[in-house]
């Protein structure tokens, strides 16, 4: 080739020279009569068995003008595009025939002997297959074989539900995506660093995801992707079911690590799938309440540690009972997260033990001792002034000698006085534990402490400290006390309200910058004596008259100013605000209003809903009639009836949704009240609701504009009786239409069933809630996939960067 | 055998012959920096025709106008196997997918609008693809009115990260107005803001998110970056030395630019003017102001409405996006002009927008050399000192 071309360019330069100097003398001579020909780059193509097109470049010789290349192609698998002057373009679909095909493409000009292309494409191997070899209570081992040994691939574990939930590898594939898609942006990556990390690459064996649930049906599937997210094979997969949990004592074996006095431990349970507690406590403590429960170690944690955790919480009403704390806290598998905050030179012990749903111990206890490492002294001369003294606020300033850790922190004279500085080391760092952090600073510092109470002693002390130690030998401390603050009564304030749809720009300034006090919007109809009762109320019944919690959330000292939220639209509002006492809530002023101020009106988004509803399928019947996927509705409800909803104009987007109860009352039910909620109501056009008999249920919607401006909510009251449902000949029928298989796969009937079970809340201010069972159900699917995408795929990652390194 | 000689003699004498009477062809080597051939060691009087190797297709404008007369040159490059790149334009075929005859004019000019799709042919060999889109209603630059100047001003950038759910950005917030009313600094800086904390910001932008990702590696907000360089700052007086530490008394290109909307879809005109010989990038971004989203821990009502917020930038590949396309080299005294156009969103509303343009040294890194607004329908001169 490269001969035959060296010649060619050789005769062409020559040629050249001998035409140009043609133009300078013409010759005499008779042309001679050329005959078309075509001359083809090769007349063997052979296509990839995936289909990739191929291009070959030809030549008409001696080309007569008008006339073109005829194409024939005696194969309908292959395509032969003619779109680009002297190229064909040679395509096919993957070859999934099984055998190689072959097709001849004759090329023919009028004058010119035809030429024959012959086209082959091999048949496409799936270089795919994954193999399950083992199965525990929490976990699956796999092997994967490729035909290729550069073929990057995913595996997933889900579960068999959710895997047959798609119907195609298409959709599966597609769902996988945005999930990756999700992954990688949460972790601040790109869909092709993250699949960088995830996917493995050529055959491995024993592949194991754990984190599995016991006497759980699973599928485990795997497809080759490219970095870029490109599915490159088809979906491969093997269901399997994970074993029943072990039913006698485990034991757990453990590891950790101290660095910087940070814990970093892992605890393995002899056998996974077992649900265990574990914790990390000091060994004193341990020792504290094994004395309280006769030396029963595990008879201790029951009662100190999860009884009076559960208890706690319940007063709190943060649980409803201690099967929510086993959900919290249970572990079934290897913890290989734990993480702690170390005190310098202090036993503690990591224990775990075995528990039921129920939060009582059942097992054994292991445990595992750790002795923290000392503490240095630190050198840091740490010098301390007080500056900029105001009726609420100060200036710590400090100039130290080393960039150790030491605490500066305010606290009120009374607080410590008559302390050594030991005493006052204790006192602070156990009362204040848990914001010590935040008072931890290194280098030197000028710092604003605020919100002092005027006319009061004060002292800022700062000393070294290190992981729960006082590193300097001595607590510097300066004693100071804030500006008096004048009469309440003599305080006045200044308001400047900017009013918006659904929100207003306050800002208050009082006259007296040492006065503690409260300011709201209010309802321009409220009164001086509404306000008193309204926050009289607030401090009894919604902070239980703990007056101190009140008054630190709730006062303002000095000027202030916030938008404040959920006004509705074109209303009227005034803004008050009272001096009170910030140790007992007392009144010390009266109440001071701004002009009243009304809020904008609200700009709907002119769309117009076009909803097709109407007939409903009773459930019992569907299932009597042989459908009995729909079997499991019956506990959430009476009948099926589909809907659907096109919007007319400008829609960015738009959410529906049925509710229980009649809700056409826009006096009691306001629109504003269903629009936080509703955004998790359905999108698609096309959506199945689960309805009940013998009750009114109001469907509503609503949409955006591109301006993001909402509609007014659409509203329509519906009521459902057994006598009133249609044939289910009807809907069974419906769904297997042609043109509903279409809908169906854009959305889903299982994915759009909502179950309409809401009641709408007594507070008008608080959002209907939404129970839907699907929903739930592929959030714990999507939580098991991350948990598992992150943890397990980590290992498949680690064994191809080993065997890249090689 | 010996016709087929003959045939492929005849093609190669007539380029043979064009090859040779075109001095006034622009050297390829400067149509472009990374997506261009190399500019050494290309000589145009070279005989290549016995050289063998892979050929690629470059044009010099992606965007043209559509009226006859603006061109986009094509080039044709073949690496040889020594890894050296020869010009092999004047002896390719250049073809336009569609049309059954080569280009005759490798300087391609049309007055119909459409995108247009060519490759080359040496042979048997087939080049890769690249498109050229002409359109219509790109306006005209405004007049240089003193063409010998080469003294422009220059304008740092500031990228703020921000977004309305972030509690701490009034800080930055704060910072920024007193800097924009302070004229030691307002005069030394253009601003563009990156709303990418929340996605529910109605300041948000996919194009922000990109940007933040890339500019603000710490991810903590809110914070300022400066001239597409990760140097961050979130203090007041560290703002304050960055934007004078980075301040020029003179920049080493101007940038006149003028825009219009047709139909929905924004053209802009573009036009570097380098004091300096120098390769650039040129990026087009769009901004909206007046954008209403209640900030959180909003310190004034003002705060409340977000103005400079980055709503995309054109390009294709994210490096293109943010440093922008090139445009080859522009030597000292000369200007070289890009023309873009894309689509504006339903979302934005055009009357609030407004263009950021950026010169970009396209030198081996990417250095800002320059930034102005241009308004949308309207346009902005080379800013002389």
């Amino acid at each position: 080739m490269k001969i035959s071309r060296y010649i060619l360019a050789i005769a062409a330069a020559i040629w050249s020279l001998a035409a140009c100097k043609e133009v300078q003398e013409p010759q005499q001579e008779e042309p001679e009569v050329l005959v078309p020909e075509i001359q083809v780059a090769k007349s063997e193509v052979s296509l990839l068995s995936d289909g990739t097109s191929v291009e070959v470049a030809y030549l008409i010789n001696n080309p007569v003008e008008g006339q073109k290349l005829s194409v024939v192609n005696d194969a309908e698998w292959l395509t032969v595009g003619t779109n680009k002057a002297r190229v064909l373009t040679f395509s096919a679909e993957i070859n999934e025939t099984g055998e190689v095909r072959e097709a001849q493409v004759v090329l023919s000009y009028e004058g010119a002997e035809d030429v024959t292309i012959e086209v082959s494409q091999e048949f496409f191997i799936n270089p795919l297959t994954v193999t399950v070899s083992g199965v525990t209570a929490t976990s699956v081992t796999f092997s994967i074989v490729t035909s290729e040994p550069d073929l990057t691939w995913i595996p997933m574990v889900t579960y068999k539900e959710s895997f047959e939930y798609f119907e195609s590898d298409d959709e599966l594939f597609r769902n996988d995506l945005e999930y990756f898609d999700y992954l990688a942006d949460i972790q601040d990556m790109t869909r092709v660093e993250f699949l960088e990390m995830m996917t493995a690459m050529g055959s491995m064996e024993n592949v194991t995801f754990d984190g599995l649930q016991p006497s759980v049906d699973y599928v485990l599937y795997a497809y080759g992707v490219t970095t870029e997210g490109r599915r490159t094979t088809d979906i491969v997969s093997a269901p399997f079911t994970t074993e029943p949990p072990y039913e006698g004592d485990i034991t757990f074996s453990f590891t950790a690590e101290e660095v910087d006095y940070i814990l970093n431990y892992t605890i393995t349970p002899s056998h996974t799938g077992v649900p265990y507690y574990y914790g990390i406590e000091t060994w004193e403590t341990l020792e504290q309440w094994k004395v309280k429960h006769g030396g029963n170690l595990r008879d201790a944690i029951q009662a100190e540690e999860i009884d009076s955790a559960v208890n706690e919480l319940l007063d709190l009403d943060m649980i409803s009972g201690p099967e929510d704390y086993y959900l919290i806290y249970n572990e079934s598998d290897v913890m290989d997260w734990g993480y702690f905050e170390l005190k310098a030179d202090t036993r503690y012990v990591i224990y775990a033990v075995k528990w039921d749903e129920q939060c009582r111990l059942t097992g054994p206890v292991s445990t595992y001792e750790h002795t923290s490492q000392s503490v240095s002294a630190s050198d840091n001369q740490i010098t301390l002034s007080v500056e900029n003294v105001t009726q609420s606020s100060a200036d710590a300033v400090t100039t130290v000698t080393t960039d150790d850790p030491y605490v500066v922190m305010p606290v009120r004279k009374s607080e410590i006085e008559g302390m050594t500085d030991e005493e006052i080391f204790v006192y602070l760092t156990t009362k204040y534990d848990y914001i010590v952090s935040e008072y931890t600073f290194t280098g030197n510092l000028s710092k604003t402490f605020s919100r002092m109470r005027p006319d009061c002693e004060y002292t800022i002390v700062a000393f070294g400290y290190k992981a729960g130690v006082m590193t300097t030998p001595e607590l510097d401390r300066v004693d100071f006390m804030t500006l008096p603050a004048g009469d309440p009564a003599d305080c006045t304030f200044e308001f400047n309200c900017e009013p918006d749809v659904d929100f207003a720009f306050i800002e208050v300034t009082p006259s007296d910058k040492g006065q503690f006090y409260h300011w709201l919007v209010y309802p321009a109809d409220f009164t001086a004596e509404d306000v008193k009762n309204y926050l009289n109320y607030t401090i009894e019944y919604y902070y239980e008259g703990d007056v101190a919690t009140f008054s630190s959330w709730e006062l303002s000292l000095g000027d202030d100013s916030a938008n404040a939220w959920d006004l509705y639209p074109a209303t009227e509002y005034k803004v008050g605000a009272v001096i009170m006492d910030y140790d007992t809530a007392e009144f010390l002023s009266e109440v001071v209003f701004s002009e009243p101020f009304t809020t904008l009106e609200k700009t709907y988004a002119d769309l117009k809903f076009n909803f097709e509803y109407g007939p409903y399928y009773d459930l019992g019947e569907l299932v009597k009639a042989g459908q009995e996927q729909y079997a499991p509705l019956l506990t959430e409800g009476n009948a099926l009836m589909p809907v659907k909803l096109t919007v007319d104009g400008k829609c960015s987007a738009f959410y529906y949704d049925i509710y229980q109860n009649d809700l056409m009352d826009t006096e009691t039910y306001p629109d504003e009240i269903f629009y936080p909620g509703l955004e998790y109501g359905c999108t698609y056009n096309s959506s199945i609701f689960v309805v009940k008999y013998d009750t009114p249920m109001t469907l509503v919607a609503m949409a955006y504009d591109y301006d993001g401006n909402v509609t007014q909510l659409y509203r329509d009251v519906l009521f459902f009786t057994q006598d009133g449902a249609s044939p289910v000949k009807d809907f069974i029928d419906s769904q297997k239409k042609p043109g509903k298989s279409v809908e169906v796969k854009s959305a889903p009937a299982s994915e759009e069933i909502k179950v309409a079970s809401k009641k709408l809340p007594e507070n008008r201010l608080s959002q209907p809630q939404i129970q839907d069972k699907h929903e739930q159900a592929m959030e714990k699917v999507n939580a098991l996939r991350r948990e598992k995408l992150q943890e397990d795929l980590k290992a498949a990652a680690a064994r191809k960067a080993k065997f890249i390194a090689r | 055998m010996k016709k087929l000689i003959f045939l492929a003699l005849a093609a190669l004498m007539m380029n043979a012959c064009q090859g040779t009477v075109d001095p006034e062809q622009e050297n390829p080597k400067d149509n472009t920096e990374q997506e261009g051939p190399n500019d050494d060691n290309q000589d145009p009087n070279e005989d290549t025709s016995d050289l063998e190797g892979a050929i690629t297709l470059y044009a010099e404008r992606e965007v043209i106008k559509a009226d006859g007369a603006y061109s986009s040159k094509l080039s044709v490059i073949l690496l040889d196997r020594h890894g050296e790149e020869h010009d092999v334009t004047s002896e390719v075929e250049i073809y336009c997918e569609g049309e059954d005859t080569p280009i005759t004019d490798p300087d391609f000019k049309t007055t119909e609008e459409g995108e247009y799709v060519f490759y080359a042919m040496r042979g048997f060999d087939i080049s890769n693809s690249v498109t050229v889109r002409a359109v219509k209603g790109v306006p005209a630059l405004p007049a240089d009115t003193d063409a010998a100047n080469t003294r422009f001003d220059h304008r740092m950038l500031l990228l703020q990260h921000t977004g309305n759910e972030c509690p701490n950005c009034p800080m930055v917030m704060d910072i920024l107005k007193r800097l924009a009313d302070d004229e030691q600094y307002n005069t030394i800086y253009n601003h563009v803001a990156s709303h990418s904390y929340n996605t529910s910001d109605a300041a948000f932008s996919s194009a922000a998110q990109t940007l933040s990702k890339a500019m603000n590696l710490t991810r903590n907000y809110p914070m300022v970056t400066y001239n597409l360089t990760t140097e961050d700052g979130f203090f007041e007086e560290e703002i304050k030395e960055s934007l004078l530490a980075h301040s020029k008394e003179t920049a080493d290109a101007g940038i006149a630019a003028s825009s219009a909307v047709v139909d929905n879809s924004v053209r802009v005109n573009v036009s570097i003017k380098s004091a300096v010989d120098s390769k650039y990038r040129v990026a087009v971004w769009l901004l909206e102001d007046n954008i209403h989203s209640p900030q959180s821990g909003a310190t004034a009502s003002w705060q409340n409405m977000h103005s400079n917020c980055l709503r995309y930038m054109y390009g294709n590949e994210k490096a293109e996006c943010i440093y922008g396309k090139t445009i080859g080299l522009v030597e000292a005294g000369t200007s070289k002009d890009m023309i873009a156009a894309f689509d504006l969103d339903p979302e934005w509303k055009a009357e609030n927008c407004k263009l950021m343009i950026i010169a970009v040294a396209g030198n081996g890194e990417y250095g800002l050399v320059n930034c102005t607004y241009c308004p949308i329908d309207g346009s902005v001169s080379y800013d002389y000192l």
